[in-house]
């Protein structure tokens, strides 16, 4: 799919730079429209006067939008150390008055448990209460995915705070050339990514 | 200080060694030092250069300058660099979501985005010396 930002008129950028604008960042299953709506939702209300304006904006939603997918990277990683985990326990706390049963658990239904876990909100109900009752609460399940993905949940944290370093850096030269305008790109950006998260959390 | 003994043998293995010999082993061995032409300022990239120019007389424009000034050219540079290096982050994303997204995979991410990084951050000083002066 040949994915361009060439029919965007609503977020106005000027048509001399739309041919430097036209190749959105977009990965995977990320959809245009998303984007689309993101960088317009980040420029709204904003007035950039010139081209070096424009270029600035670009790169903030550019940074901002790589922010976004990069805490999507580190949900997943989180999830699948959980699943990783609640798969161990599941094992772990198998009944053990049958001895046959517990290692055809183990070995066969364990695992598939962890997939309905991550996968199904009512299984994972049902899985949770049956570890709680065996010592391993959520938050429990969550404190030891943290401990076994320490190493690749940091290097993605790293690289979420080099980008909002980045961003802070971009709106910083920004008001050197226009005040009005970083204070807007910063409120704006800052609000659209916490709000996407907040609404994906609900 | 070698003999005469060594240097005449080093001589002569040298000369086993003459690199690649057909016209596909040259070509490839030309590229063995280009991954992803990053080292290579836009400048100097006859294809970017285009690309360059075009933008560089764009912001002389929004300086009511008639002519592309030298600033100009460098915050052009700079900023053509900056998008190379985010097609470049792309595709290395559009790798990982491709792949089993195993630990080695996240293993690659890292690496391959740590090194993208250090071009990254020099782009975007460039730029933010060019506009300086600007």
């Amino acid at each position: 799919m040949v994915r361009s930002l060439a029919k965007q008129s609503r977020v106005g950028i000027p048509a001399d730079l739309v041919e430097f604008f036209d190749n959105p960042p977009l990965v995977g299953d990320e959809i245009l429209e998303d984007y689309k709506n993101f960088f317009g939702a980040i420029v709204a209300g904003l007035k950039p006067v010139d081209a070096i304006d424009w270029l600035y904006i670009k790169d903030v939603v550019d940074l901002s939008w790589q922010i976004r997918r990069e805490r999507f990277v580190l949900a997943g990683v989180v999830k699948s150390f959980q699943t990783e985990v609640v798969r161990d326990l599941l094992k772990a706390t198998a009944d053990a008055s049958d001895a046959l049963q517990a290692a055809v658990y183990r070995i066969f239904n364990a695992s598939n448990d962890a997939q309905r876990w991550a996968s199904d909100s009512a299984a994972r109900k049902e899985i949770d209460a049956r570890l709680t009752s065996k010592g391993h609460p959520p938050s429990a399940v969550l404190a030891q995915a943290y401990m076994r993905g320490a190493g690749h949940i940091d290097a993605i944290d790293k690289r979420i705070a080099s980008y909002e370093v980045r961003r802070v850096g971009i709106v910083r030269e920004i008001e050197r050339r226009n005040e009005k305008l970083a204070r807007d790109l910063t409120a704006a950006s800052s609000e659209v990514i916490d709000a996407e998260f907040s609404e994906a959390a609900e | 200080m070698a003999s005469e003994r060594q240097i005449s043998a080093n001589q002569r293995n040298a000369k086993k060694s003459t690199g690649p010999t057909t016209e596909s082993g040259k070509r490839k061995s030309r590229s063995n030092a280009v991954r992803h032409r990053l080292a290579i300022s836009a400048a100097r990239d006859p294809i970017l250069r285009v690309d360059v120019e075009k933008l560089a007389q764009i912001i002389s424009s929004a300086r009511n300058e008639p002519q592309i000034t030298l600033f100009a050219q460098d915050v052009a540079v700079a900023q053509i660099d900056l998008l190379r290096i985010r097609n470049i982050r792309t595709s290395i994303f559009e790798a990982f979501f491709k792949s089993a997204q195993s630990a080695e995979s996240l293993e690659q991410l890292r690496e391959q985005l740590r090194k993208l990084d250090r071009y990254e951050r020099r782009a975007f000083s460039r730029r933010r010396r060019a506009l300086r002066v600007c």
